[in-house]
Protein backbone atom coordinates (compact mmCIF):
# COMPACT_ATOMS: atom_id res chain seq x y z
CA UNK A 1 0.00 0.00 0.00
CA UNK A 2 2.88 2.36 0.85
CA UNK A 3 4.45 1.60 -2.53
CA UNK A 4 1.25 2.48 -4.40
CA UNK A 5 0.80 5.71 -2.41
CA UNK A 6 4.46 6.70 -2.81
CA UNK A 7 4.16 6.33 -6.60
CA UNK A 8 0.63 7.73 -7.05
CA UNK A 9 0.68 10.91 -4.95
CA UNK A 10 3.67 12.61 -6.67
CA UNK A 11 2.46 11.44 -10.09
CA UNK A 12 -1.01 12.94 -9.68
CA UNK A 13 0.47 16.20 -8.35
CA UNK A 14 3.10 16.61 -11.08
CA UNK A 15 0.73 15.66 -13.91
CA UNK A 16 -2.00 17.97 -12.59
CA UNK A 17 0.49 20.88 -12.51
CA UNK A 18 1.58 19.97 -16.04
CA UNK A 19 -2.07 19.91 -17.14
CA UNK A 20 -2.58 23.34 -15.64
CA UNK A 21 0.54 24.75 -17.33
CA UNK A 22 -0.10 23.21 -20.76
CA UNK A 23 -3.74 24.32 -20.82
CA UNK A 24 -3.00 27.85 -19.68
CA UNK A 25 -1.46 28.67 -23.06
CA UNK A 26 -3.06 28.27 -26.50
CA UNK A 27 -1.34 25.06 -27.62
CA UNK A 28 -4.33 22.87 -28.47
CA UNK A 29 -4.29 23.07 -32.28
CA UNK A 30 -0.52 22.68 -32.56
CA UNK A 31 -0.58 19.79 -30.07
CA UNK A 32 -3.34 18.02 -32.00
CA UNK A 33 -1.33 18.26 -35.23
CA UNK A 34 1.77 17.09 -33.35
CA UNK A 35 -0.17 14.06 -32.05
CA UNK A 36 -0.99 13.00 -35.62
CA UNK A 37 2.65 13.26 -36.75
CA UNK A 38 4.12 11.70 -33.59
CA UNK A 39 1.60 8.86 -33.29
CA UNK A 40 1.83 7.82 -36.94
CA UNK A 41 5.63 8.11 -37.06
CA UNK A 42 6.31 6.05 -33.94
CA UNK A 43 3.27 3.81 -34.47
CA UNK A 44 4.56 2.72 -37.87
CA UNK A 45 8.08 2.14 -36.50
CA UNK A 46 6.95 0.20 -33.43
CA UNK A 47 4.45 -2.02 -35.26
CA UNK A 48 7.10 -2.64 -37.91
CA UNK A 49 9.34 -4.10 -35.20
CA UNK A 50 11.92 -1.33 -35.43
CA UNK A 51 13.19 0.14 -32.16
CA UNK A 52 14.93 3.03 -33.92
CA UNK A 53 14.67 5.97 -33.77
CA UNK A 54 14.49 5.79 -29.98
CA UNK A 55 11.54 7.63 -28.45
CA UNK A 56 12.26 10.93 -26.71
CA UNK A 57 13.18 10.47 -23.08
CA UNK A 58 15.72 10.89 -20.35
CA UNK A 59 18.82 8.78 -19.73
CA UNK A 60 19.06 10.07 -16.18
CA UNK A 61 19.21 7.46 -13.44
CA UNK A 62 18.55 7.72 -9.73
CA UNK A 63 21.96 8.38 -8.09
CA UNK A 64 22.87 5.42 -5.90
CA UNK A 65 23.61 7.74 -2.98
CA UNK A 66 19.95 8.71 -2.85
CA UNK A 67 18.78 5.16 -2.14
CA UNK A 68 21.79 3.40 -0.64
CA UNK A 69 22.11 3.29 3.13
CA UNK A 70 18.72 4.87 3.78
CA UNK A 71 15.61 3.42 5.37
CA UNK A 72 13.27 1.25 3.30
CA UNK A 73 10.49 3.81 3.66
CA UNK A 74 12.70 6.64 2.40
CA UNK A 75 13.95 4.50 -0.51
CA UNK A 76 10.37 3.80 -1.58
CA UNK A 77 9.52 7.51 -1.32
CA UNK A 78 12.53 8.49 -3.49
CA UNK A 79 11.76 5.89 -6.17
CA UNK A 80 8.05 6.65 -6.04
CA UNK A 81 8.57 10.39 -6.47
CA UNK A 82 10.94 9.92 -9.40
CA UNK A 83 9.50 6.91 -11.20
CA UNK A 84 5.77 7.32 -10.55
CA UNK A 85 5.28 10.40 -12.77
CA UNK A 86 7.45 8.79 -15.48
CA UNK A 87 9.54 11.78 -16.60
CA UNK A 88 12.78 11.21 -14.72
CA UNK A 89 13.65 7.86 -16.21
CA UNK A 90 14.23 6.04 -19.47
CA UNK A 91 11.07 5.49 -21.53
CA UNK A 92 11.55 2.53 -23.86
CA UNK A 93 8.18 2.97 -25.61
CA UNK A 94 7.04 6.03 -27.53
CA UNK A 95 3.55 6.04 -26.00
CA UNK A 96 4.75 8.01 -23.00
CA UNK A 97 5.67 11.03 -25.13
CA UNK A 98 2.16 11.11 -26.53
CA UNK A 99 0.59 11.57 -23.10
CA UNK A 100 1.82 15.13 -22.58
CA UNK A 101 0.80 16.04 -26.15
CA UNK A 102 -2.74 14.79 -25.46
CA UNK A 103 -2.93 16.87 -22.28
CA UNK A 104 -1.83 19.94 -24.26
CA UNK A 105 -4.39 19.19 -26.97
CA UNK A 106 -7.32 19.45 -24.56
CA UNK A 107 -7.04 23.24 -24.55
CA UNK A 108 -9.27 23.63 -21.52
CA UNK A 109 -8.18 23.72 -17.87
CA UNK A 110 -11.50 22.30 -16.65
CA UNK A 111 -10.95 19.05 -18.58
CA UNK A 112 -7.19 19.17 -19.09
CA UNK A 113 -6.21 19.11 -15.41
CA UNK A 114 -8.43 16.10 -14.46
CA UNK A 115 -7.26 14.22 -17.56
CA UNK A 116 -3.61 14.93 -16.70
CA UNK A 117 -4.18 13.80 -13.09
CA UNK A 118 -5.88 10.62 -14.34
CA UNK A 119 -2.91 9.93 -16.66
CA UNK A 120 -0.48 10.44 -13.76
CA UNK A 121 -2.48 8.15 -11.47
CA UNK A 122 -2.83 5.52 -14.16
CA UNK A 123 0.88 5.54 -15.00
CA UNK A 124 1.89 5.40 -11.34
CA UNK A 125 -0.48 2.52 -10.58
CA UNK A 126 0.85 0.58 -13.57
CA UNK A 127 4.42 1.26 -12.50
CA UNK A 128 3.87 0.28 -8.88
CA UNK A 129 2.00 -2.90 -9.83
CA UNK A 130 4.92 -3.81 -12.11
CA UNK A 131 7.27 -3.30 -9.16
CA UNK A 132 5.18 -5.62 -7.00
CA UNK A 133 5.10 -8.12 -9.91
CA UNK A 134 8.90 -8.04 -10.20
CA UNK A 135 9.44 -8.45 -6.47
CA UNK A 136 7.30 -11.60 -6.39
CA UNK A 137 8.25 -12.94 -9.82
CA UNK A 138 11.23 -14.93 -11.10
CA UNK A 139 14.60 -13.16 -11.32
CA UNK A 140 18.01 -13.89 -12.76
CA UNK A 141 19.46 -14.62 -16.17
CA UNK A 142 16.89 -17.36 -16.96
CA UNK A 143 14.27 -14.62 -17.13
CA UNK A 144 16.35 -12.47 -19.52
CA UNK A 145 15.02 -13.95 -22.77
CA UNK A 146 11.47 -13.70 -21.44
CA UNK A 147 12.10 -10.04 -20.62
CA UNK A 148 13.32 -9.38 -24.19
CA UNK A 149 10.25 -11.10 -25.66
CA UNK A 150 7.97 -9.23 -23.28
CA UNK A 151 9.59 -5.95 -24.36
CA UNK A 152 8.95 -6.77 -28.03
CA UNK A 153 5.29 -7.55 -27.30
CA UNK A 154 4.86 -4.31 -25.33
CA UNK A 155 6.47 -2.33 -28.17
CA UNK A 156 3.98 -3.86 -30.61
CA UNK A 157 1.08 -3.07 -28.29
CA UNK A 158 2.36 0.48 -27.84
CA UNK A 159 2.64 0.90 -31.62
CA UNK A 160 -0.95 -0.16 -32.27
CA UNK A 161 -2.18 2.07 -29.42
CA UNK A 162 -0.31 4.97 -31.04
CA UNK A 163 -1.90 4.23 -34.42
CA UNK A 164 -5.37 4.06 -32.87
CA UNK A 165 -4.94 7.37 -31.05
CA UNK A 166 -3.37 8.85 -34.18
CA UNK A 167 -6.54 7.89 -36.08
CA UNK A 168 -8.69 9.56 -33.43
CA UNK A 169 -6.51 12.67 -33.69
CA UNK A 170 -6.92 12.71 -37.49
CA UNK A 171 -10.71 12.71 -37.03
CA UNK A 172 -10.42 15.50 -34.44
CA UNK A 173 -8.25 17.55 -36.83
CA UNK A 174 -10.73 17.02 -39.68
CA UNK A 175 -13.62 18.09 -37.41
CA UNK A 176 -11.67 21.17 -36.38
CA UNK A 177 -11.01 22.28 -39.94
CA UNK A 178 -14.52 21.52 -41.25
CA UNK B 1 3.55 -10.98 -43.89
CA UNK B 2 4.69 -7.44 -44.59
CA UNK B 3 1.48 -6.65 -46.49
CA UNK B 4 -0.63 -8.06 -43.66
CA UNK B 5 1.23 -5.92 -41.16
CA UNK B 6 0.74 -2.79 -43.25
CA UNK B 7 -2.96 -3.61 -43.67
CA UNK B 8 -3.34 -4.12 -39.92
CA UNK B 9 -1.60 -0.81 -39.19
CA UNK B 10 -3.77 1.03 -41.72
CA UNK B 11 -6.87 -0.66 -40.33
CA UNK B 12 -5.94 0.45 -36.81
CA UNK B 13 -5.59 4.08 -37.95
CA UNK B 14 -8.94 3.80 -39.75
CA UNK B 15 -10.55 2.31 -36.63
CA UNK B 16 -9.20 5.20 -34.58
CA UNK B 17 -10.59 7.70 -37.09
CA UNK B 18 -13.94 5.90 -36.93
CA UNK B 19 -13.94 6.15 -33.14
CA UNK B 20 -13.08 9.84 -33.41
CA UNK B 21 -15.91 10.54 -35.85
CA UNK B 22 -18.41 8.49 -33.82
CA UNK B 23 -17.55 10.21 -30.55
CA UNK B 24 -17.98 13.66 -32.09
CA UNK B 25 -16.87 16.51 -29.88
CA UNK B 26 -17.00 14.62 -26.57
CA UNK B 27 -13.68 12.78 -27.09
CA UNK B 28 -14.42 10.64 -24.03
CA UNK B 29 -13.24 7.54 -25.88
CA UNK B 30 -9.95 9.23 -26.75
CA UNK B 31 -9.43 10.21 -23.10
CA UNK B 32 -10.16 6.64 -21.97
CA UNK B 33 -7.72 5.25 -24.55
CA UNK B 34 -5.00 7.62 -23.37
CA UNK B 35 -5.52 6.77 -19.68
CA UNK B 36 -5.29 3.06 -20.55
CA UNK B 37 -2.13 3.73 -22.57
CA UNK B 38 -0.63 5.49 -19.53
CA UNK B 39 -1.36 2.45 -17.33
CA UNK B 40 0.13 0.07 -19.90
CA UNK B 41 3.18 2.30 -20.30
CA UNK B 42 3.80 2.37 -16.55
CA UNK B 43 3.30 -1.37 -16.21
CA UNK B 44 5.48 -2.28 -19.18
CA UNK B 45 8.61 -0.53 -17.95
CA UNK B 46 11.16 -2.76 -16.36
CA UNK B 47 12.08 -1.94 -12.81
CA UNK B 48 15.38 -0.24 -13.62
CA UNK B 49 15.77 3.12 -11.86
Amino acid sequence: MLVVLAYAAPAVTIWAVLGLALNSVPLASAALAAIVVYALFYGVHETGGRAVPPPPGSRWQVPSGWVRGVSRRRRIMVWGSLLGPGFATRNPYAGFGLLALVVAAVGNIRYGVPLAAAIGLSHALGRSFALVRDVHGPTGSADYIQAILRGMRWRLFDGYALLLIGGIAIAACAAGFS
Amino acid sequence: MRAARIALAAGTVAAGAGIGVASGRSMAEAAAAVVLLAAANGYSKAYSP
